[in-house]
């Protein structure tokens, strides 16, 4: 708040009080988000963070106006380290988190001011009902924004923040605070008022309305996200379905052209020169061995996806070994195996694309009965750093935005039959691993 | 100490496998002791259940190497399986066998030494972790491979093992930090589960020789992803 500017009897929120809220609202996002730091070291710097606050806040209580931009931005810096260094987010989620942090407080501390206005008639003092007050109406509204925020976030969508958006929230919270304070500095404009209590509803009615805004546009982009994502998603089931009847058909194929090869070599049989001919037998047989089909796994589609597969592994002298069940797989649909199994292993031959030396170039695939489980395994060697971040590998490729979907749409599909998926780097070994119920 | 069987029929193969066994040895720091069979029948003949893991070439002249694998389960459900050869359409069916993987002829120390690696984890270790439990009748001696899961009352904590129940005066939150890191998880508030013994997980119940132990709603994802990783691990 801005300093006191008021020659109204009645002060104005106590520093300490802002800084409570705002410490506060900082920590919701630690809850929400989850902790790069242990527990004691994350106790130690909010409460370093309060400490901080609350006595800077205190301490420049009476600045003159010239400097106020100053003593509130320099709180809202401090949640930012708070956040960036305990709570494992980006630096443009963390300063979308700042913002809305400190409109939320500006909001609480409002509130909350002015009902103890109300209760007191207009009248300083301070006693016990005070703090009945404060914890009551800090406690609803943190509540509140808790489960604003919970409800809004859908699954495993992330909330996706770019400048553009980091500068929709500043030029909103901006806004709010603007005409919320307005009255603090300016009482002569069409937008101040000049009753204290007229003060305090329009503080706490702008910033309830900025946060609305806010919380309107925040709805919103979760629903864009998700719905970019569905449909990346979906795009993705019908590429791999099809490129499966791509397998399909050239499976076909094969299996006809080794029919007609059997035709001809019956043909040749009849030939007169019997070295000609065996010379002409031997050499479609080794055409024949060619197209014969490889895979056995047990599951057609499986097999689909892994012939599919072969080529590019061939051409870039990958040595891939599996060891699949796939009769395991039976209860699942066509475009899963597709899905799973398709994704998991372009990105394994993804990833060893990249190793130079053709001798590490390194897939193993793993379908197998564990107890009551189906449990499957792709695992390629990996000699860079992978990040795992919320469960997820941070995809490597500059065009972030675009990739990583092949390994959401892998726990999507796997999300359908109750499984779950875990990825780890271990040993210079990259791993995908699913385990779902059996049915 | 970890005993390897080569089952190959030719020498030049089972003399280079020696040899990138010898010098895996002399990087890992592991002592590997190498025995050496020219037939698949001749390994299911004399089996003595000495090994850890048997390397077994597919195409031998007597008795193959997929005849020979199933012949060793019967007897060995534990051994770890690697096969050699040249045809991947066949070693794909390894499963059959409960193999672990193969190695792709030519076999290239970098491919083979990556696996072995993996295989000599997968060697089931035959007893886990010593525990001491401090009952009121004095001291018990068991070992986490033979805990199922244990369970908080009151103040005290019960062990479901091999051998029935023991009950320790003691604290979940301590037992809790000694346990995870030996592949137990504490599924909800009272319980402490051993993920080796997990058989399955129904309505939000964990499956442990029969008994259905609830998992808490919280603690739901991160149990499947333990689990998960746990199987990969084990």
């Amino acid at each position: 708040m801005i300093g006191e500017v008021l020659t109204d009897d009645y002060q104005n929120i106590p520093r300490y009080y802002t800084a409570l809220a705002e410490w506060i609202c900082c920590m919701l996002p630690c809850f929400f988000y989850p902790r790069k730091v242990g527990k004691a070291r994350f106790a130690i710097a909010a409460l370093c963070t309060l400490i901080l606050m609350t006595v800077w806040l205190v301490w420049t209580g009476d600045v003159p106006i010239q400097v106020w931009l100053l003593c509130v931005l320099l709180p809202v810096g401090m949640m930012f380290c708070l956040l960036y260094f305990t709570i494992d987010i980006s630096e443009k989620m963390v300063l979308y988190c700042c913002m809305k942090a400190f409109l939320s407080a500006e909001f609480m501390a409002s509130l909350e001011w002015q009902l103890e206005y109300f209760v007191h008639n207009g009248r300083e003092k301070r006693d016990f009902p005070n703090w009945i007050i404060l914890i009551l109406v800090y406690g609803t509204v943190a509540g509140i924004y808790w489960v604003i925020d919970k409800r809004m976030k859908r699954g495993d969508t992330e909330l996706e923040v770019g400048n553009k958006e980091l500068f929709s929230t500043l030029l909103i919270v901006a806004c709010a605070y603007t005409i919320s304070n307005l009255s603090f500095v300016y009482q002569n404009t069409p937008f101040s008022g000049t009753i204290l209590s007229d003060i305090f509803t329009i503080r706490t009615l702008s910033d309830c309305a900025g946060h609305a805004i806010l919380y309107a546009y925040q709805s919103l982009r979760y629903e864009v996200s998700a719905e970019k994502e569905l449909s990346k998603i979906q795009s993705m089931l019908t590429a791999q379905y099809d490129s499966y009847r791509n397998y399909q058909e050239v499976t076909d194929l094969i299996n006809m052209k080794y029919h007609d090869l059997k035709h001809q070599i019956a043909g040749l049989r009849a030939e007169q020169d019997p070295q000609k001919r065996s010379l002409w037998i031997d050499q479609m047989e080794g055409e024949l061995a060619a197209y014969q089909p490889e895979r056995q796994t047990g599951n057609q589609v499986l097999d689909g996806v892994l012939d599919g597969k072969m080529p590019l592994m061939h051409n870039y002298q990958i040595e891939f070994t599996c060891v699949a069940d796939g009769s395991l797989l039976k209860f699942m649909h066509v475009t899963d195996i597709c899905t799973i199994f398709g994704n998991a292993l372009d990105n394994a031959i993804e990833h060893v694309l990249l190793i130079l030396d053709p001798e590490k170039r390194i897939i193993h695939m793993e379908v197998s009965a564990r107890k009551q489980f189906v449990y499957a395994e792709i695992r390629n060697y990996c000699n860079q750093d992978v990040t795992i971040r919320n469960g997820f590998p941070i995809t490597t490729k500059k065009d972030a935005k675009n990739h990583g979907f092949g390994i959401k749409s892998i726990s999507y599909t796997v999300k359908k039959y109750n499984g779950t998926v875990q990825f780890g780097v271990k040993d210079h070994f990259f791993s995908i691993r699913i385990l779902i119920p059996k049915e | 100490m970890i005993t390897i069987a080569i089952v190959e029929d030719e020498e030049a193969y089972a003399k280079q496998l020696t040899e990138y066994i010898e010098k895996y040895q002399r990087e890992s720091g592991k002592s590997i002791r190498v025995i050496r069979f020219s037939d698949g029948d001749e390994i299911v003949e004399k089996y003595t259940g000495e090994y850890d893991i048997i390397l077994m070439d597919i195409q031998m002249k007597f008795m193959d190497g997929m005849s020979a694998a199933e012949a060793i389960r019967k007897r060995d459900t534990k051994v770890v399986i690697m096969f050699i050869t040249n045809m991947t359409n066949y070693a794909i069916r390894g499963y059959e066998v409960d193999a672990m993987d193969y190695v792709l002829k030519p076999v290239s120390y970098f491919a083979f030494s990556q696996k072995l690696d993996r295989a000599i984890k997968r060697i089931p270790h035959k007893a886990g972790n010593p525990v001491i439990v401090n009952t009121a009748d004095g001291i018990v001696r068991t070992d986490t491979s033979s805990i199922y899961y244990i369970e908080s009352e009151g103040h005290n904590l019960i062990y479901h093992t091999t051998d029935g129940e023991i009950k320790e005066r003691a604290k979940m939150q301590d037992a809790e930090e000694k346990f995870v890191p030996l592949g137990f998880f504490r599924s909800n508030k009272g319980y402490l589960v051993n993920l080796e013994y997990v058989d399955g997980v129904k309505d939000g119940c964990c499956i442990i020789k029969g008994e259905a132990l609830l998992i808490s709603r919280a603690r739901r994802n991160d149990f499947m992803t333990a689990l998960t990783q746990y199987m990969g691990e084990h």
